[in-house]
């Protein structure tokens, strides 16, 4: 079994369409097409596992499964839409899935206590006056590690994967108007605390 | 579906929007090295687990099928008429 994608990731760079086409017609025990799939989306995959689970330890598993799924489901993608598209709405529904499991359906309840205190969420300032890119990735972290599920999935929904409004309402079951409600209360939340951040790095 | 990463800016007032947001559609965190050799090892056991599935079905599916084909090689396949072999 090969596990190197060999001469996929030296001189070519394909697209993922024609990936995803060898893929399909690749012989048994040949991964070398799916494996420049992962490495192609594996960031953006865990990223939206870890923000939208909110638990960095299950992130990494999540992101498997999904992949995994994808494998088992690429003969049935018709490519109707693109691969990037079909893997997020994969990835979208299985951690949704998973949020019901663990929470509850009533995962995104605005009225919940942690979503009420929203207003007392302090996140730690990164203290580095000058933000290097590591820095600011570990101040966003923490911003999102802080905010509760039902205003920071929504906003990871719409800022960092993309979803369109009606997309995101009918992913998570909401009103339309409940979705803009809470994306804009997500991102008020996410400046404030990162204006906050930035106070607490000032000298 | 929208193909894009990043959000449909033309559905949010400028207002909405700003650089800490903005951040967000690109802001990725790599998995730990070997992540696609752990989903490969995850895949193979599925479809490991799935060749055990199909075998545990139609294994006593076979057997059947085989003792079915002996009954009828010892009767050869014709049914014994009435009177046979009696006198």
């Amino acid at each position: 079994m090969s596990h190197q994608p060999e001469s996929l990731t030296n001189a070519e760079n394909p697209p993922d369409e024609d990936l995803v086409a060898r893929a399909k017609t690749a012989r048994p025990g040949d991964m070398r097409a799916f494996t420049v799939l992962i490495e192609r989306h594996q960031d953006s995959v865990q990223t939206n596992c870890r923000y939208l689970s909110g638990n960095s330890a299950d992130a990494e598993d999540l992101a498997q499964e999904v992949f995994v799924r994808v494998f088992f489901a690429l003969k049935r993608f018709e490519g109707r839409s693109s691969f990037r598209t079909w893997l997020r709405t994969v990835k979208t529904n299985h951690c949704i899935n998973y949020l019901k499991k663990r929470k509850g359906a009533a995962f995104l309840d605005l009225d919940a206590p942690a979503a009420r205190d929203s207003e007392n969420v302090r996140v730690q300032p990164v203290g580095e006056k000058n933000l290097t890119r590591e820095t600011q990735r570990q101040r966003i972290q923490s911003i999102l590690g802080a905010m509760p599920d039902s205003l920071r999935i929504p906003l990871v929904l719409r800022d960092m994967d993309g979803f369109s409004y009606d997309e995101i309402a009918r992913e998570l079951g909401i009103g339309l108007s409940a979705t803009k409600m809470r994306i804009k209360r997500g991102r008020e939340l996410f400046r404030s605390l990162h204006a906050g951040a930035d106070e607490g790095t000032q000298p | 579906m929208n193909d894009d990463r990043a959000p449909r800016r033309d559905e949010d007032s400028s207002a909405d929007l700003g650089e800490p947001i903005l951040e967000l559609a690109d802001f990725t965190e790599s998995p730990r090295p070997g992540f696609a050799g752990r989903v490969h090892n995850s895949i193979h056991r599925r479809l490991l687990a799935s060749d055990l599935t199909d075998y545990a079905w139609f294994t006593p599916i076979r057997i059947i099928a085989e003792y079915l084909g002996m009954l009828f090689d010892v009767f050869d396949g014709q049914p014994k008429k009435r009177g046979d072999g009696n006198a």
